[in-house]
């Protein structure tokens, strides 16, 4: 009798070696596939074409340089420009900012959720789900309209003497954060609400007791509790927002450059894939780079814990 | 050691405390005063209200109606972390994410006291609790009596004139449990603060307390010492709750002085009545409360002596010490413990013993 087919108890299961091996090869091979043929080929692909040069008519042609990054980091052929980096800080901070704003939304919403009673909780979790059931580009859209010159909004903003009349409340920057925070909203809401449910009201209790004022019990006995919902659902609005390019061209006039409007000139107009690339794998690295020190930190308060 | 706080003012008064929970009435008018650096204990059973009492007291839960006094100060609207107590939780309510040294400095931080004196006053405090070699574990890594340590420390630090503890033993084993009373009683001696001390557990509060407080539902059903509730119990509830006891029915026959001559199904027996109680009068029916140690067994090898009764062994528990009977005396079925005095062979279900009526000073008549 070989080693591989001894048998073992798992879980209340009597399982041979070779039985067990045949399963994790069934459930795990389909999403692998799936990931090695539309992930990491494609992936690789581009951190190949990154380090090529575009041909004449938008061809990706050879030899093998860094040329795609040096433009990328301000370097052209016309000495230091930071147009790009300047793009590269301004999708960042878009995306900082549509976080903080839903950070500053979401905290009380969450909380609200958490205590609401049994039957008001499926009503308010499905109200803050709406939104998913519609079209982005709809939602979009709709916002144009909320926000137009003949709209309710305009008419109010113009009575309390904000605006004057017949102006929309579009393009602008509020109008972007408005539907970006809307947008991505529900993203941090509900890791957000999963953390809060979970929260043990009895340190919150004790931190009191031993003299904590209201600002103290929140930082110290309830922020921890809920931070890993916090950073989870930080970075589900942090990366789509970064990235967002379709909501800053509609409700903010299309008058600046984004990562996203960036990327996909390189790949349409300019035909430039491997400058695209380059912008594509600068970016997918600062994201990992956040993820791994966001990642270390939790990791290291784990450990010792 | 440190000189008993000698002061005329309670260290803790509770004023006509009424608390509800929707129909549910926690606590009923309650009345209470804790003497400064006294050891109190509230004892009763889950539900009786004792940790309602015990988070008001605290500042974490509001009376409907009534006060709370701290030192001759009416503290009832003053919110928790002003006041001067601290509180051991029953779940000990450590911070996850801080090391025990910051679990245990928290409550100085709080207070911004200088990072010099809470260092030292940190390190003070996990001497006398006997964990600072924990100083830099977090709160996951400890066991269930290094938890409970660590949760009095963190109180302790904050040196509070008032330490509540809510069943602060109370998930540990037994051994571990018998050991730490014995360090919290004398460490309250040594300090000199004042204790109250929540718990269900009837032997914790008689070994550890000055005074122990009987909840029953929301009121108090009896405050005094250990020996006082055990041997003058003043009603069926505190008689059973503290300890096992025999409450027989009875009438009252006759009065003899101070006693009460009580017939019940078992004999006639003289028996003085609980102290606070209404009196009786002849004709009266009653309980009467007889502890079962007090009576006295005898194996039956020479027949009955006289006043003894007779009775048939239905059950015997022996827990090493000593052997519980449950005998049946004329169709009256009562327990009796005994140190001594039966041979094993005669612990049998069926054997005959003899059994002496309780005297006068070892029975208690208790209102029906």
């Amino acid at each position: 009798m070989s080693a591989s087919d001894r048998t073992r108890v798992q879980r209340g299961e009597v399982i041979t070696r070779r039985a067990e091996l045949r399963r994790v090869v069934g459930t795990v091979a389909p999403g692998a596939g799936w990931l090695l043929v539309f992930f990491a080929i494609p992936l690789l692909l581009i951190v190949t074409v990154s380090f090529l040069s575009r041909g004449q008519y938008g061809t990706v042609e050879g030899p093998f340089t860094f040329e795609n990054y040096r433009r990328l980091a301000g370097f052209g052929w016309l000495g230091f420009d930071p147009l790009y980096p300047i793009i590269l800080l301004r999708s960042v901070t878009l995306g900082l900012v549509t976080t903080a704003l839903a950070v500053l939304g979401g905290l009380p919403l969450a909380f609200f959720m958490a205590r609401v009673g049994r039957r008001w909780k499926r009503i308010v979790i499905a109200l803050v789900l709406i939104p998913f059931w519609t079209n982005l580009l709809v939602r979009t859209y709709a916002w144009q309209i909320l926000l137009a010159p003949d709209g309710w909004l305009a008419a109010a903003t113009t009575a309390a003497g904000l605006t004057t009349a017949g102006e929309a409340l579009y393009p602008g920057a509020l109008a972007v954060y408005a539907c970006l925070v809307c947008d991505y909203l529900p993203f941090l809401v509900l890791p957000l609400y999963a953390s809060v449910e979970k929260i043990n009201w009895t340190l919150a209790e004790a931190a009191r007791d031993l003299g904590a004022n209201r600002w103290n019990v929140f930082r110290h006995a309830i922020l921890p509790q809920i931070q890993p919902g916090l950073i989870a659902g930080s970075l589900l609005v942090f990366l789509p927002a970064t990235g967002q390019f379709v909501i800053p061209d509609l409700l903010g006039g299309a008058k600046t450059t984004l990562l996203g409007n960036l990327v996909q000139q390189q790949f349409g107009p300019n035909l430039d894939w491997p400058f695209g690339s380059a912008i594509a794998v600068v970016s997918l690295v600062i994201v990992l780079v956040t993820l791994g020190l966001l990642a270390r930190q939790h990791g290291s308060e784990e450990e010792l814990a | 050691m440190l000189e008993p706080v000698v002061s005329t003012q309670p260290a803790v008064e509770v004023v006509n405390v009424s608390r509800r929970f929707g129909l549910c009435a926690a606590l009923t008018d309650l009345h209470l005063k804790i003497g400064a650096g006294e050891f109190l204990s509230i004892l009763g059973p889950s539900g009786c209200g004792k940790t309602t009492l015990l988070r008001i007291i605290a500042g974490l839960d509001l009376p409907d109606a009534g006060s709370i006094h701290l030192f001759g100060r009416d503290v009832t609207r003053v919110p928790a972390h002003q006041r001067p107590v601290n509180t051991v939780f029953q779940s000990y309510a450590l911070f996850p994410h801080l090391t025990v040294r910051d679990n245990i400095a928290f409550g100085l931080r709080m207070k911004k006291v200088a990072a010099e004196e809470s260092k030292r006053r940190v390190a003070a405090v996990m001497e006398t609790t006997q964990i600072a070699e924990l100083a830099d574990r977090k709160p996951s890594g400890l066991s269930g009596g290094q938890s409970q340590r660590v949760a009095l420390a963190r109180a302790l630090v904050n040196e509070p004139k008032v330490l509540l503890l809510d069943e602060p033993l109370g998930a540990l084993d037994l051994k571990l449990r018998r050991q730490l009373q014995g360090e919290l009683h004398s460490l309250q001696r040594r300090l000199g603060i004042t204790f109250v001390f929540v718990t269900h557990d009837q032997e914790e509060a008689l070994a550890l307390s000055d005074r122990i407080a009987v909840m029953n539902e929301g009121r108090i059903e009896q405050l005094g010492g250990a020996q006082e509730l055990y041997e003058h119990p003043r009603n069926r509830f505190v008689a059973r709750f503290l300890g096992a006891c025999n409450l027989l029915p009875g009438i009252v026959r006759g009065i003899d002085g101070a006693s009460l001559i009580i017939s019940t199904s078992l004999c006639e027996i003289k028996a003085l009545p609980a102290q606070g109680v209404r009196a009786f009068t002849i004709g009266n029916a009653c309980t009467l409360a007889v502890r079962p140690e007090k009576m006295i067994l005898r194996d039956a090898a020479d027949g009955p002596r006289s006043g003894e009764l007779e009775a048939r062994i239905l059950g015997a528990i022996y827990n090493g010490a000593a052997t519980t009977f449950e005998l049946d005396i004329n169709g009256t079925q009562i327990h009796v413990t005994s140190m001594s005095g039966v041979a094993s062979e005669n612990r049998k279900p069926g054997r005959r013993l003899f059994v002496l009526p309780p005297g006068p000073e070892n029975s208690i008549v208790l209102e029906d």
